[in-house]
């Protein structure tokens, strides 16, 4: 085992108690152990093991991904075409795996100072920037200070604020930073890692949307030419650090307006493989031989909020109600043919090693008539609900109107494009009943904090509870996996019994790719690590 | 003869000062804030209204109007703000992939719906008419996203002889492309069949049954060289300006074969850029459309002048 300091070894020993009494389980250990930065024997096991393919000449990788109209810029850019492109080129300090265990990728190590407060992060040594210049701290400054930059617009902020603040990180040494954190938050290192899709390191002297023109990283691959809206085409960094990586020579990315093209593309032998394929818009692909999926089950949900400062949703038992109608075994079977994970109204997702065990919430009627009677609406209820336009959030509406009628409910349907709904006068953040698409976060904290306290920028159900943010700060500086666990089951308790909003099922995140693809690096966001990724 | 040109010019020009009042008015309702399509729907208040102010978003209509005009016209068509690229190349790039799109649909349906046109005709009330006829109509009546994916299943993902993506990578040649847009042209060729075959039948029946067709006939000419000769010339003319508006509708109108066959045409970078609110692209993006449909109905113009003898006599 690695030699910790003082806070770490605490933490451990505690762990290792759990372990033995067999509180904890092994998977549990290694993740909690990896977000202290204590690189256990075992948790770094499984990271030779793909390295054995030999790289093919000239061998080219061909990825769809959806496309937006956005620019390629790794600091400000939100789409899922622009950053995984950057992602090849550019990289960051700790990487996040499906399991959500985190490993080295610039940092060779993170060690709480003293308390999970303060941050010691040290970097590698050997990394050039694909200019020549190497990597220290320095420009591990000024990427954050970029990020804190008011004009920068930065993605990052969005799950960074609240955490540190501008100024927070200190060079210590020529490899070495000190993070210094506006609190204690033991999950640290999933701020600084992938999941913070904006937190790349670029060079010191890097100027905002400048990148499609000098993309200058240390990442894998080179950007050859960069076409809007069209694609990419990428070229293996000769000079990568990591051994034997990347395998392809070459990644041509096609951007795509629709899921059906991508399908076929697929299935046609011109692209092997899709950054994200939906469910609903796939089926043809699931029986074909030549094509795999690959599921991670993930923290990306749908809200249906519902805004609890307005009548008729500021009695909890509309609310509650409401949740009670919802047969969520069955949604997740006509939704996603049963590839989803059900959820219980709390942002406590399965995949988090902290979640409690929960009893689902059954299909009540009597109940929901009952509160609805309560609530005053003995006589039925009438709402409307808005549905963005996007994947199978319509369907979801349709299930949602059937299942609510028999208790009495009249749900009326408005759909809303993707643009407009998140668009001028942020209907999303204002509409009473509303269903919003959430993609993953690698950590409870980060999905609530968004959503469900009560200064979150995001909060469309408008709800806010003092014990429930009192007890989000205790979660995020407990060391002891046990104690957070405990702390979880009581904020899922308060969420559950409050349905700021519902939340019925957790999606898998699934890609499909040929089925000769190998070593793809699987991940919980819609993130691209292709650096072991080969044919077979 | 100048006159009627310069007057059909001077048309031109009114219908774009027209049109380019519209596409601006309309974006400015359609606006919000373009300080929002910079910055994303994740950006705060204060920063949009920032943005706004720097960009002079909040100046008077009239005084950006014209602002915006005087650049179009010196080809300063500014940068996206989305995209954050210079608009013309853009814009060019686009008009010239869907040009060659159209042009290919065109080349595909246009022999075939003349020649069974005039079959259709020449054949009048057998079943041969019927058929044609009928097949048109049919074949009007399927949207292009259904031809389109039926194209795209058999020939692209069971037979394989050609690529499901129109747009050819980068380095190809200009075959290839071609190569590439043929799928893709064959929706837009069933879609035009209809239109042309059924124009150039009527016409065609309406020349049949005119004195000169039967004054030559008398005159003891072959049947094949009466039909090609006199009266097909003439039955021409009503599908010339068919095909002359149909080509321009086909230049933006083509945005569901765009996403489908994921080609980057004009028409999804105006419904692209219209959804994103990305003002400096809409509207010369729209107004590039318009000048490519009044230059198609110029020519289309042209020729019926030249082809129909009796404008050639009058202006003589």
């Amino acid at each position: 085992m690695a030699k910790g300091n003082d806070f770490q070894n605490d933490a451990l020993s505690a762990m290792r108690l759990q372990l033995q009494a067999g509180r904890l389980n092994r998977r549990d250990l290694l993740r909690a152990a990896s977000v202290l930065g204590i690189a256990l024997p075992l948790a770094t096991s499984g990271m030779g093991l793909f390295s054995r393919a030999a790289r093919a000449e000239g061998s080219v990788l061909r990825v769809a991904a959806q496309a937006d109209d956005s620019e390629l810029e790794p600091v400000s850019s939100p789409s899922v075409g622009a950053v995984c492109v950057a992602q090849q080129i550019a990289e960051y300090l700790v990487w996040c795996d499906a399991d959500l265990i985190v490993r080295p990728m610039l940092a060779t190590s993170w060690t709480p100072a003293g308390s999970a407060k303060e941050w010691d992060v040290n970097l590698r040594e050997d990394v050039l920037f694909n200019d020549g210049s190497p990597l220290t701290s320095a420009d591990v400054v000024a990427t954050f200070d970029r990020i804190f930059d008011p004009q920068s617009n930065a993605s990052a902020l969005n799950s960074l604020k609240g955490l540190m603040s501008a100024g927070a990180v200190e060079a210590t040494g020529t490899h070495s930073v000190r993070f210094h954190l506006d609190r204690p938050v033991v999950d640290f290192a999933y701020f600084i890692s992938n999941v913070t899709y904006g937190s790349m390191i670029l060079p010191k002297g890097y100027k905002m949307h400048t990148f499609a023109q000098s993309p200058v990283g240390t990442g894998p691959y080179l950007l050859k030419e960069y076409r809007p809206t069209q694609g990419a085409t990428l070229v293996r960094n000769p000079k990568y650090w990591g051994q034997g990586e990347p395998k392809f020579d070459q990644i041509e990315f096609i951007y795509y307006k629709d899921v059906a093209p991508q399908s076929l593309a697929l299935q046609s032998g011109e692209i092997d493989m899709m950054m994200e394929t939906p469910f609903l818009d796939s089926q043809a692909l699931l029986s074909d031989p030549s094509i795999k999926f690959v599921y991670n089950k993930s923290a990306s949900y749908r809200a249906v909020h519902m805004r609890t400062d307005q009548a008729p949703f500021n009695d909890k038992r509309v609310r509650q109600a409401i949740a009670s109608c919802l047969d969520r075994t069955a949604i997740v079977g006509l939704l996603f043919g049963g590839r989803a994970d059900i959820g219980n109204d709390t942002g406590f997702a399965p995949i988090y090693p902290s979640s409690p065990a929960l009893a689902p919430r059954k299909q009540d009627y009597e109940l929901a008539k009952k509160l609805l009677a309560d609530a005053g609406h003995g006589d039925g209820l009438t709402v409307e609900l808005t549905a963005v336009t996007f994947q199978e959030v319509p369907q979801y509406a349709t299930i949602l109107r059937e299942m609510a009628a028999p208790a009495g409910i009249t749900i009326n349907i408005r759909e809303m494009a993707f643009d407009a709904y998140y668009g001028t006068g942020d209907p999303w953040l204002n509409l009473p009943f509303a269903i919003t698409d959430w993609g993953p976060r690698a950590t409870p904290s980060q999905l609530l904090s968004a959503a469900y306290t009560c200064n979150a920028q995001w909060t469309s159900s408008h709800w806010c509870n003092n014990d429930f943010d009192q007890l989000l700060a205790s979660f995020d500086a407990e060391v002891d996996p046990l104690k957070r666990k405990d702390i979880a089951a009581k904020m899922a308790a308060l969420q559950m019994d409050e349905v700021p909003s519902i939340i019925a099922y957790f999606l898998n995140q699934s890609r499909a790719m040929k089925a000769s693809l190998m070593d793809v690096g699987p991940t919980t966001t819609n993130v691209l690590d292709v650096r072991k990724a080969h044919f077979a | 003869m100048i006159r009627v040109v310069l007057w059909r010019l001077a048309l031109v020009a009114g219908t774009l000062l027209l049109v380019s009042i519209m596409v601006f008015a309309l974006s400015d309702v359609l606006q919000g804030d373009p300080g929002r399509a910079i910055l994303g729907k994740f950006a705060t208040a204060e920063q949009v209204a920032q943005v706004d102010r720097e960009l002079g978003a909040d100046r008077p209509l009239v005084e950006r109007y014209v602002d915006w005009a005087g650049g179009f016209v010196r080809g300063d068509w500014g940068k996206s703000y989305v995209m954050r690229v210079p608009v013309f190349p853009l814009v060019m790039e686009r008009l010239g992939k869907s040009l060659l799109l159209a042009i290919l649909g065109i080349l595909f349906t246009l022999p075939i719906s003349i020649a069974l046109g005039v079959l259709a005709a020449t054949r009048r009330g057998s079943w041969v008419d019927h058929t044609i006829s009928v097949a048109g109509l049919a074949l009007v009546s399927i949207p292009e996203f259904v031809s389109g994916t039926f194209c795209l299943i058999v020939f692209g993902v069971w037979l394989r002889w050609f690529p499901v993506s129109a747009l050819a990578p980068d380095g190809a040649g200009f075959w290839d492309q071609i190569y590439r847009l043929v799928l893709p042209a064959v929706p837009v060729a069933l879609l035009l069949f209809g239109y042309i075959a059924r124009m150039t039948r009527s016409a065609m029946i309406e020349a049949l049954e005119s004195d000169y067709v039967r004054t030559a006939l008398l005159k003891g000419l072959p049947g094949s060289t009466v039909i090609l000769r006199h009266a097909l010339p003439n039955a021409l003319l009503p599908t010339i300006s068919v095909v002359g508006t149909q080509f321009g509708l086909l230049i933006g109108g083509l945005v569901v074969l765009e996403v489908l066959f994921n080609y980057p045409g004009i028409g999804r970078l105006i419904l692209d850029s219209a959804l994103a609110h990305d003002l400096p692209v809409l509207g010369p993006a729209v107004l590039a459309v318009s000048v490519v449909f009044m230059a198609c109905s110029l020519i289309a113009d042209a020729l019926f002048y030249i082809l129909n003898p009796r404008s050639r006599r009058q202006a003589a």
